[in-house]
C-alpha cells in the first residue's frame, strides 16, 4: 500500500532569551524551527545598553576610568587600560616600565579569570556542573591576587593617567608563587575533564565551524579569530605595554569548530601563565606613576586610535579630543559586538541543541555588546 | 572495520571518562574552599575597597577642609559638602558632608584626590539596610569605622 510518509511540518518561532540562563545575560533570540532543525535566528541585541560612549563624553577623563571597567565586567581591566593608553597617546606620556609590567601582569591574570569563567560556563552550558565550579575555584585565586594589590575584586579602577594606581603589596609576592605553582596542574585537570570527554567532543566537533576568510570578513577577533586558523593576535603583532620584551606567541588552531575555539582559549590559559612568570621575573623597579600627570587632565586636541587585545579579542577605543577636560567623541569597537555578529548566519540549518554550543562558544558578554 | 571502530570508540571513550572521574574523585576528597557564609567570613585584604570613611583627625574630629576635591572627581556625583565663609578663618568652614553610600561606586578616587587624608576606604562590605535613608552617611557615621589607611596613594 503506497502511502505519503513524509511528515509534514509547519514552521514555528521559539523565543530564546532574554531571561535564557545559557545566553549569558539579557540576549534575546528568535528561532524560526523546523523541527529540531534552525530555519532563521533573528538575534536582539540592546537590553543593556547604558549608552557607555555617551557618558564618557560626558564626564572628565578621570571620572569615566572607573566606568570603563564596567564595559566589560569579566575582564575590566583591558577597557580601563585602553582608555589610559588613549588619554597617554594624546598627551604624549611615557609610562614608566615597572607600570607597564605591572599591566601587563595583572591583564594576564584578568585575562586567566576571564577564560575560566568561558572554561566553566560553557561546559555548564553543555550540561557538566563540575567544571563551573573548577574554573571559579580557580578564578578566585586570580581574584585575590587583583584585590590584595587594586583593591576591587572585580571593577578595579588600577590603571591611572601614566602608571598604576598602586604598587605591589609585600604579600603579593607569596601568594602569587603559590598560584603560579598550583595552576599548570589545574588546566591539567580541566583538560582531563573536558578535552577528551566523548560527549563533550560529541556535542563540539565540527559545530559551527567557521572558516578563516569569513572570519576575518565578519570582524571577529581574539580567541575566536585565532580558532579558525588566522595568526592575529595584538599581543604578537602590534605590541603594547610590555608584551613587546616579554615576546608572545600566538596560540593558533586551524578547525574553527567549537571545539577548538574552547582549546584555543585553554592553551591561552597556559600562556598567560607563563607571561605572568615571565613579567615577575623581570619586573624592573623604578617609579610606578609618571610625575607631574595631572589628575584632572586637559587632553590636546587630536584623534587617537588605542587598541588591546581583551580575552574576547580586540578591544578598540577611537578617542577625539577637542582640547577641553572631556572627550569630544568616544567611540567603542567592542569585540564582542562583532563576534556576535555572525550569529544569524552559523544557526540556519544546525540542531536547536547545537545553539547552546556555538552561542557559548563565541565568549560574548552583553554589557561588552549592547555598551 | 566498522565494528572495529566502535570498538575503538567505545573504549576510547570509557577511558577518558575514567580519567575524568579519578580526576573529580581526587578533588571529592581534597578539604572543601567554599565557606558557610554568615557563620564564617572571608579575611579582607587590607586594600580592600569596602566603603568610604572620615579619618578623624588628633582631636577625634574629621580633618576634611572642605576644598570639594573628591565633589569633582567623584564620577557617580555621591558627596554633597556644605559650607561657608568665616571671618577671621582661613578657608572654609564645613557645615555638611554627605556621602550616599547607594550611588557609590566604591572605584576610591575620592581617597586619592583628597590632598588631607581625610578620606579612606575601610573593608566594610555588609552594608544592606532595610530603608534607603539609612544609606546617606553623615559625619558622625562616616567616623564610626576607623581603620589604618592601608590603601596608600
Amino acid at each position: 500500500m503506497a502511502t505519503d510518509t513524509a511528515i509534514h511540518t509547519q514552521e514555528f518561532q521559539v523565543n530564546m532569551g532574554p531571561q535564557h540562563p545559557s545566553t549569558h545575560g539579557v540576549f534575546r533570540m528568535v528561532l524560526t524551527m523546523d523541527g529540531e532543525r534552525v530555519v532563521d535566528c533573528e538575534p536582539h541585541v540592546g537590553f543593556l545598553h547604558r549608552s557607555m560612549e555617551k557618558m564618557a563624553e560626558n564626564r572628565l577623563y578621570i571620572q569615566f576610568l572607573p566606568m570603563a571597567d564596567r564595559i566589560d565586567y569579566l575582564s575590566s581591566l583591558f577597557c580601563s587600560v585602553a582608555h589610559c593608553q588613549a588619554v597617554e597617546q594624546l598627551m604624549e606620556i611615557e609610562v614608566p616600565p615597572r607600570a607597564k609590567y605591572l599591566r601587563t601582569m595583572f591583564m594576564e591574570l584578568n585575562r586567566i579569570a576571564s577564560h575560566c569563567i568561558f572554561f566553566g560556563v560553557f561546559a555548564l552550558d553543555l550540561g557538566a556542573v563540575t567544571p563551573f565550579l573548577y574554573g571559579f575555584r580557580e578564578r578566585e585565586l586570580t581574584m585575590d591576587l587583583l584585590e590584595m594589590t587594586t583593591g576591587q575584586r572585580i571593577t578595579f579602577n588600577y590603571p591611572r593617567f601614566g602608571g598604576v594606581a598602586a604598587d605591589l603589596p609585600d604579600s603579593f609576592f607569596a601568594v602569587a608563587e603559590k598560584f603560579l605553582k598550583v595552576f599548570p596542574g589545574r588546566i591539567t585537570d580541566y583538560e582531563r575533564i573536558l578535552n577528551e570527554n566523548e560527549i563533550f567532543l560529541a556535542r563540539t566537533k565540527g559545530v559551527g565551524v567557521v572558516d578563516g576568510a569569513r572570519a576575518i570578513n565578519y570582524g571577529w577577533s581574539g580567541p575566536n579569530l585565532r580558532a579558525s586558523g588566522v595568526n592575529f593576535d595584538l599581543r604578537q603583532n602590534m605590541p603594547y605595554e610590555a608584551y613587546g620584551e616579554l615576546g608572545y606567541e600566538a596560540v593558533v588552531l586551524s578547525n574553527g569548530d567549537c571545539y577548538d575555539r574552547y582549546l584555543v582559549r585553554i592553551l591561552e590559559m597556559r600562556a598567560s601563565h607563563a607571561l605572568i612568570k615571565k613579567c615577575l621575573e623581570g619586573l624592573p623597579d623604578g617609579p610606578i606613576v609618571k610625575e607631574k600627570v595631572s589628575k584632572f587632565p586637559k587632553v590636546p586636541a587630536g584623534e587617537v586610535y588605542a587598541r588591546v587585545e581583551s580575552p574576547r579579542g580586540d578591544y578598540g577605543l577611537y578617542l577625539v579630543s577637542d582640547g577641553t577636560n572631556k572627550p569630544y567623541r568616544y567611540k567603542l569597537r567592542t569585540p564582542s559586538f562583532n563576534n556576535l555578529s555572525m550569529i544569524r548566519e552559523m544557526l540556519p540549518g544546525v540542531y536547536l541543541a547545537d545553539v547552546v554550543p556555538i552561542f557559548g562558544s563565541l565568549d560574548v558578554i552583553l554589557p561588552d555588546v549592547d555598551r | 572495520m566498522r565494528v572495529f571502530r566502535a570498538i575503538g570508540r567505545l573504549v576510547k571513550g570509557t577511558w577518558w571518562l575514567f580519567v575524568g572521574m579519578v580526576t573529580t574523585t581526587k578533588h571529592f576528597l581534597r578539604r572543601a574552599i567554599t565557606i558557610q557564609y554568615p557563620k564564617e567570613r572571608f579575611e579582607q585584604w587590607p586594600r580592600f575597597r569596602g566603603r568610604v570613611a572620615m579619618v578623624a583627625g588628633d582631636d577625634g574630629g574629621h580633618k576634611c577642609t572642605a576644598c570639594a576635591q573628591c565633589i569633582r572627581v567623584c564620577p557617580a556625583a555621591c558627596i554633597t559638602l556644605e559650607r561657608h565663609k568665616e571671618g577671621g578663618v582661613k578657608g572654609f568652614v564645613v557645615d555638611g558632608y554627605v556621602i550616599d553610600i547607594g550611588l557609590c561606586i566604591y572605584c576610591g578616587l575620592c581617597v586619592e584626590v583628597c590632598n588631607f587624608d581625610a578620606l579612606a576606604m575601610v573593608p566594610e562590605y555588609e552594608m544592606s539596610v532595610y530603608d534607603k535613608a539609612e544609606l546617606v552617611y553623615d559625619i558622625p557615621k562616616l567616623l564610626s569605622r576607623q581603620l589604618e589607611p592601608e590603601f596608600k596613594k
